[in-house]
């Protein structure tokens, strides 16, 4: 039986500060290509947070390993570049906010694009702001 | 001949030859009149004027001019060396060098610095830092207790400000980079890679011209 962590790593201030929208440059090029990696910040404890990416994650075909409050996803079945693998970590902000990375550990782009739109959707409850909302100019 | 940069330097303020700034960043000659492509259609949008204003700035990052940022005043200043208020093309090519993957990390290091360091004092001071991440709660509509920030803070400065003066200096925010590589994501755009298929530069044909002569 594993024995976790008691806290995520924590993230620091700037780590919080990069997300802004106006340190994005990018955002200059039309062109966004989909990138492969993306965040997004929630109100549930740490705990919470990995047992519903776990549950989201298994009926969508993905073998699950967890680590303390890191995660790796694998797609059971082989798609375009091999398998698509997952790489997902909670980190806290503070004790009612955490930022959750997930990034493409090894696979096709355009289907782990799918995969996170999928699991966003069963992720409704957990997940406060997402990247894009916090790109979004209001 | 001669008479191509004289025209550009007309309607451009501050344009430089590319050759001079390919051989002063990391830039090619190519790259270089791409990136003049794209500080065309962004010194346009507003006023033609050939120089880009905090306004077209706006427009160019969020499509919206009128929207104030923080941290794109900060982008602004910086790019902005001269302090004229407007970003002429020398300044836009020098300061996305930065940002060039192949550029050296020290000028991404030096650059992040001066970026947080906001009222450039030559030290990163913790109401500086509050400051940032109050704004950038606000521009997400996120909340967070005032004493969670103060946590945050507290956990970062103590990572950070190693001699524990309450400001991360130069040195300190060196090593802090060094141990936090991620912090330096903002300051790589690998789009700079791709710009010369982004922006094709079809009118540089007398830039061939002027070499054969």
């Amino acid at each position: 039986m594993e024995k976790r962590e008691e806290h995520p790593v924590a993230m620091n201030a700037f780590e919080l500060i990069s997300m802004s929208k106006g340190l994005n440059l990018g955002n200059l090029f039309d062109e966004q290509a989909f990138k492969r990696e993306t965040r997004f910040t929630s109100k549930c404890p740490a705990n919470e947070i990995i047992n519903k990416i776990e549950e989201a994650a298994k009926p969508l075909g993905f073998d699950v390993h967890k680590k303390n409050y890191k995660m790796r996803l694998e797609n059971v079945k082989a798609g375009r570049k091999g398998n698509l693998n997952v790489a997902t970590q909670v980190f806290q902000v503070a004790p009612s906010l955490h930022m959750v990375e997930v990034r493409k550990a090894k696979g096709d782009t355009l289907e782990f694009h799918k995969f996170y739109k999928n699991l966003s959707t069963c992720l409704e409850d957990v997940v406060w702001k997402t990247e894009e909302d916090m790109q979004q100019v209001k | 001949m001669g008479c191509f940069h004289s025209t550009v330097r007309r309607q451009f303020p501050g344009y430089e030859d590319p050759t001079v700034l390919a051989s002063q960043t990391a830039f090619s000659v190519s790259e270089v009149e791409a990136l003049f492509e794209l500080f065309k259609s962004i010194s346009s949008s507003v006023v033609d004027d050939g120089l880009i204003s905090k306004e077209e700035f706006q427009l160019a990052l969020f499509k919206n001019k009128k929207k104030e940022s923080l941290f794109a005043n900060r982008i602004f200043d910086l790019f902005d060396v001269k302090q004229k208020g407007v970003i002429d093309f020398g300044d836009f090519v020098r300061a996305l060098a930065v940002f060039h993957p192949n550029a050296p990390q020290e000028d991404k290091i030096n650059f992040s610095f001066k970026l947080y360091d906001m009222d450039s004092t030559g030290y990163i001071e913790r109401q500086e830092v509050k400051q940032m991440v109050i704004a950038l709660l606000g521009e997400s509509e996120m909340k967070l207790a005032d004493e969670a920030i103060e946590v945050l803070l507290d956990k970062t400065f103590q990572d950070a400000d190693t001699n524990q003066d309450g400001k991360i200096d130069k040195t300190e925010w060196h090593n802090f980079v060094s141990r936090n590589p991620s912090l330096l994501k903002i300051m790589t755009l690998p789009y700079l890679r791709d710009i010369t298929t982004t922006f094709p530069s079809f009118v540089f044909n007398s830039e061939v011209d002027e070499l054969a002569t």
